[in-house]
């Protein structure tokens, strides 16, 4: 199991912005943003492209306020600008999803087609409804226990929002998350080594 | 009056066909190029459902220049508003204002390609109406400087009788251009001067710089082929009289008439005729290699800025 760091409950753009940077830095899978007003969501998204280089885009578009055809072009503008990065969560009936993802895929929507097309082959378009979404709590103990459970479940990516130190969260989490016998000693002992004063 | 650069089309056409991801990491090495030069603005233009890529959601693409960046200003140059909903336009629109203090800067207009409303489920007979909600939506709300891209008197009157910018489109004679502005003035003033200070006026003009009579020549080539892209499109600018899709050759001879081609001080002459607030130096040609590209954008900001700051 993947997992993503939800960035929504930070109501600070710029704040939402340094997170992403330092979860790309960290090796984190993605980040999901959106969930503000209506058009402002794939903005945020392109920004936070440019400001990071691997973690995946994922952004949670309210599908019900413009034209499938609009969507689509977004998602695609930010596919370019984040170089493949590109992963709409689209809040609206069956559909208009749809509809979204039959223009990402380069097929003819009532005699049209999305140009440019996005740089990613298949932009795969997630229906919001059927997104895993968990608060954990910041205490380890427990946390374990949530992520252990989703991925036994059968999860395969998780978003979760994170009250503290991004660091701890990749070293003991994202870490587990990936097998079901992580070695949790490694992660502990982890924490004790000193720091890294190399570039000092 | 200030300098800006424009148009960012984004395109990979039949004349010069490239990456589109490439196009648009270039979007972003030219804005930073042009912030570091001293250039005020950089304008992006919109079309929808057209073979070449041409930009269609430019809203996601001022949000990456303008992250880029930290004093530059980005525009929208124009966002056709008709077939959008504005009340996420103006969303967007304020929200890029709070983000970046200020430095966005929303141009609409009422795009023409019948295909253009028919894709997005709207019927083109309907775009006057809903480009005057849209406007008066915007002039409500004021979510960044405004500006209304225009090609006729009507339409710069629509614009001055609510208070907002105008923004003239890029191939028209000195005494078309004159006669906007006019009509934009009357209109503003007979509407009771909404809000009280001048709307601001912006010009879109053709223009290179270049020394050589070879190098002008290119330029000249450069600013004729682009509109190779408008003739497909099917434009034809009202105040013109000219078809650009049937008189393609006549088309080329009307705007390289209008091109402004010369070393910066004829530039400089040439642009203080005008009485506007705001000049974008429609440079996003087609053909330019990128290194004719940024060397221009470099000299607009050494050498054209500098002239044109007391102007």
């Amino acid at each position: 199991m993947r997992i993503g760091l939800d960035l929504r409950k930070s109501s600070d753009p710029a704040e939402r912005e340094a997170l992403a940077r330092q979860a790309d830095l960290l090796g984190v899978w993605a980040v999901l943003v959106g969930g503000g007003p209506s058009g402002t969501e794939v903005s945020e998204a392109a920004s936070i492209a440019i400001s990071t280089n691997n973690v995946h885009l994922a952004v949670w578009v309210d599908g019900s306020s413009e034209h499938p055809l609009t969507l689509a072009e977004e998602i695609s503008i930010l596919d370019h600008l984040s170089e493949r990065r590109a992963l709409p969560v689209i809040a609206a009936e069956p559909q208009i999803i749809t509809r979204v993802q039959q223009f990402l895929d380069g097929c003819s929507v009532d005699g049209f087609h999305l140009v440019p097309p996005p740089a990613q082959t298949i932009v795969p378009v997630w229906d919001a409804s059927e997104v895993s979404v968990v608060e954990l709590t910041g205490d380890l103990v427990k946390d374990r226990v949530t992520i252990d459970t989703e991925r036994d479940n059968g999860t395969t990516h998780l978003f979760v929002s994170w009250p503290g130190n991004i660091e701890t969260m990749v070293r003991h989490l994202s870490t587990r998350a990936l097998v079901n016998d992580f070695p949790q000693l490694v992660a502990d002992l982890a924490d004790l080594l000193p720091e890294n004063n190399w570039s000092q | 009056m200030k300098i800006g650069i424009g148009l960012w089309c984004l395109q990979s056409t039949a004349t010069s066909p490239r990456s589109f991801t490439q196009n648009y990491g270039d979007l972003i090495a030219d804005s930073v190029l042009a912030e570091q030069v001293g250039v005020h603005s950089l304008w992006l233009s919109e079309h929808h459902v057209y073979y070449d890529g041409y930009c269609p959601a430019l809203i996601p693409a001022a949000a990456a220049a303008l992250s880029a960046t930290s004093r530059l200003e980005v525009g929208t140059g124009v966002l056709l508003l008709p077939l959008a909903s504005a009340d996420r336009v103006s969303s967007a629109a304020q929200n890029l204002t709070e983000r970046f203090d200020g430095r966005f800067h929303l141009g609409v207009g009422m795009g023409y390609r019948p295909n253009e409303f028919a894709a997005k489920g709207f019927d083109i007979s309907d775009r006057v109406k809903r480009m005057n909600a849209g406007l008066d939506l915007l002039a409500q709300h004021r979510p960044s400087p405004l500006w209304v891209g225009v090609t006729s008197e009507i339409a710069a009157r629509r614009a001055g009788r609510r208070g907002l910018g105008l923004f003239i489109s890029g191939a028209f004679s000195s005494t078309v251009v004159n006669s906007l502005i006019e009509a934009h003035r009357e209109a503003w003033e007979g509407a009771g001067s909404p809000g009280g200070e001048r709307p601001a006026v912006g010009l879109l003009r053709n223009l290179w710089l270049a020394d050589t009579p070879s190098e002008r020549r290119q330029a000249l080539d450069w600013v004729r082929s682009s509109y190779l892209v408008y003739a497909g499109l099917g434009w034809g600018a009202d105040s013109t009289g000219v078809d650009f899709t049937a008189q393609v050759e006549a088309s080329m001879d009307e705007v390289e008439a209008s091109a402004i081609v010369g070393n910066a001080d004829e530039i400089a002459e040439n642009l203080e005729s005008y009485d506007v607030d705001l000049v974008v130096c429609r440079i996003g040609y087609d053909q330019p290699p990128r290194s004719a590209l940024t060397e221009v954008i470099e000299r607009i900001g050494t050498e054209l800025v500098p002239r044109m700051a007391s102007s």
